[in-house]
């Protein structure tokens, strides 16, 4: 009886011990947790994988590899580490579902912060690692703050793999406002480049030339840079249809773009050298180059070159005819009632 | 028309095709289980094989049928602390109310959340409100649905600022083995998915984002394969290259082995493309 009470009793006595002891640290936790200061003022938001409502857990472990990988790249030194972080941290944006990663503004300047790495593959990966911030819209302006920089790296570098990494982004990126005197100085360097034997970068650059073309202010400036002939030589059948439409685009834009009125000082100037002579002048040989695309068998290539010619074959004719009208004195004044497209043509 | 989804679960058949049966860099072990009294436990543990960092997770739910109470409290390696009490049908029918709080005990860091929701035919609606004394931000959804087609308004109010920080519109239509989905959030992120049941063996989804004055849009296209009741294959690719591709095999009941790769079709021959590994326990 005496042994039984005893077991009994102590059973109970170390229930009461374990569930007192318990209690008591639970109290302790919560007390200590209610009582210490949070470091800041702001109500720490923690979302746990699971936790978030309507993401699935994939997504949020995505987004987590992605806080970590930044956090590696703030302090890792060397450079092929870091250009293999930097690939990674790519892969994780461009795979991310939502709109709204968790990246912040400071991450992106981590990440341009790269761009004066020594190690060339490490500045090729943060290039593309800001390409893949631009699919973002929150994150495209804070990029755009980068362009001159980037700008600059297309003058700088000699690495093509570098060079064609910038062109990349620079055709991902809005052109920002108020860039036009240094995208001045850069357009002769991009022309240089379209001359490489390089498809990749001279598809690239016909892209960025396109979009500047249309930028009424750089156009005079486009159409006045020295260029070697030779680079008709580009509008032949043998270049895949990507690049031939791309070149022919370019010419459409540059075409329109000089037959619109515009004050004189706006004017292509009249250089035997320039990129206005040797494509529009009148000992251009662009109209020979066209017709040999004409036959290419891409069927897009060959609506191009048709379209262009055409309207080449219209700015032509309207300019004889406003020659011939000027002559006259009823024919000036017939010309001020005609489209302004064949008063600029005179 | 049954009962319309919540906001965030709009088009979720066909994120679920992107998303679920993948885990690309990482080497996962899950396990849940469940006891007699009825508390269901989740272990979940991972390493990244880019980061070299592993992490875990641990999960406790109890539910109380008769007074419709959830419990449910969370631990991860990041030493936060997970607490959500939630009651169902019990006020009304329909309604949801629960209170999520996160505690770290190393910087007594915490944080809650109150939520309710409402859902019957045709309508679910909810209510989220932060709960921080300097100024909650109150989230709020509505979905209606009416002989298939759903639409959705999300808004997110930030009372600190008096601003409203998000202003979503979702439209849609679902059908027995097809839905469709589109949204527009903050009036410049436009993005839509369709998903179809193709069979019973095959399931397919593309996707499409785009931001007003950007000319940069990004799509995907998805597909599942359930080659037989223990076996199913994923695929998916999207604009960046990025080719993903996953194997999941029930080994018996209650054990999933699940295998993946990524590889990056732009750049294949550089190297660095990622595996995965996930095994998970159910008892």
């Amino acid at each position: 009886m005496a042994a039984c009470w005893g077991t009994w009793t102590g059973r109970h006595v170390l229930s009461v011990a374990t569930g007192a002891g318990a209690i008591y640290l639970l109290y302790k936790t919560v007390a200590d947790g209610l009582s210490g200061a949070p470091d800041s003022t702001e109500c720490y938001r923690l979302e746990s994988p699971d936790h978030q409502e309507g993401v699935p857990v994939e997504e949020v472990l995505n987004r987590k590899v992605c806080e970590e990988l930044l956090e590696m790249l703030r302090v890792q030194q060397d450079g092929r580490s870091r250009s293999a972080i930097l690939r990674s941290i790519a892969r994780c944006i461009y795979l991310m579902d939502t709109e709204k990663p968790t990246c912040s503004p400071e991450h992106i300047e981590l990440v341009a912060s790269c761009l004066d790495d020594h190690n060339q593959d490490t500045k090729i990966q943060a290039l593309n690692t800001l390409r893949a911030f631009v699919t973002r819209s929150r994150f495209t302006d804070k990029v755009r703050d980068y362009y001159p920089k980037i700008l600059d790296m297309v003058t700088c570098s000699r690495d093509m793999g570098v060079q064609l990494a910038v062109l990349q982004l620079l055709n991902a990126l809005p052109v920002p406002p108020n860039i036009e005197p240094l995208l001045r100085r850069t357009v002769p360097n991009l022309l240089g480049l379209l001359q490489l034997d390089n498809y990749n970068i001279q598809l690239q650059v016909l892209r960025l030339l396109v979009t500047l073309s249309r930028m009424e202010e750089l156009l005079p400036d486009i159409l006045n840079c020295q260029v070697r002939p030779e680079i008709l030589n580009l509008l032949n059948n043998s270049q895949p249809e990507k690049l031939l439409s791309e070149m022919l685009l370019l010419l459409e834009v540059l075409h329109g773009g000089c037959t619109k009125p515009r004050r004189q000082s706006k004017s292509p100037k009249s250089d035997s050298c320039s990129l206005y002579e040797v494509l529009f002048g009148e000992n251009s040989n662009l109209a020979k180059h066209l017709m040999v695309i004409f036959v290419h068998p891409d069927l897009t290539v060959q609506v191009q070159a048709c379209k262009l010619i055409i309207k080449l074959q219209l700015h032509v004719l309207n300019a004889d005819i406003a020659a011939a009208l000027s002559k006259h004195s009823a024919g000036s004044a017939a010309l001020n009632h005609i489209l302004p497209s064949v008063k600029s043509a005179s | 028309m049954a009962v319309p989804p919540s906001y965030s679960d709009l088009g979720k058949s066909a994120r679920d095709v992107f998303n679920k049966g993948y885990g690309f860099g990482m080497v996962k072990l899950e396990l849940k289980t469940k006891s007699s009294s009825g508390v269901e436990f989740t272990a979940t543990g991972s390493s990244n094989t880019d980061t070299g960092k592993a992490s875990g997770s641990l999960e406790t739910k109890y539910k109380i049928k008769d007074y419709g109470l959830t419990f449910l409290q969370k631990w991860n390696t990041d030493n936060t602390l997970g607490t959500e009490v939630s009651m169902e049908d019990q006020l009304a029918e329909g309604l949801k109310v629960a209170l999520d709080t996160v505690f770290v005990p190393n910087t007594g860091k915490k944080s809650g959340k109150l939520k309710t929701s409402y859902k019957r035919e045709y309508l679910n609606v909810g209510c989220n409100i932060d709960i921080d004394l300097s100024g909650p931000t109150i989230y709020g959804w509505a979905v209606l649905g009416y002989e298939g087609w759903l639409a959705g308004y999300q808004m997110a109010f930030d009372t600190a600022k008096s601003k409203l920080s998000q202003n979503n519109f979702a439209l849609g239509y679902k059908a027995g083995d097809f839905q469709l989905h589109t949204n527009v959030n903050d009036g410049t992120e436009f993005g839509g998915s369709i998903y179809q049941k193709v069979n019973n063996k095959v399931e397919t989804s593309v996707n499409l984002a785009w931001t007003a004055g950007s000319n940069n849009t990004r799509f995907g296209i998805a597909a599942k394969y359930q080659l037989d009741e223990k076996t199913s294959i994923v695929a998916k690719v999207n604009n960046a290259s990025l080719i993903g591709i996953g194997y999941a095999h029930t080994l018996r009941p209650g054990i999933k082995l699940t295998l993946s790769g990524l590889i990056d079709g732009k750049n294949f021959s550089a190297g660095g493309h990622k595996v995965g590994l996930g095994f998970e326990l159910e008892a």
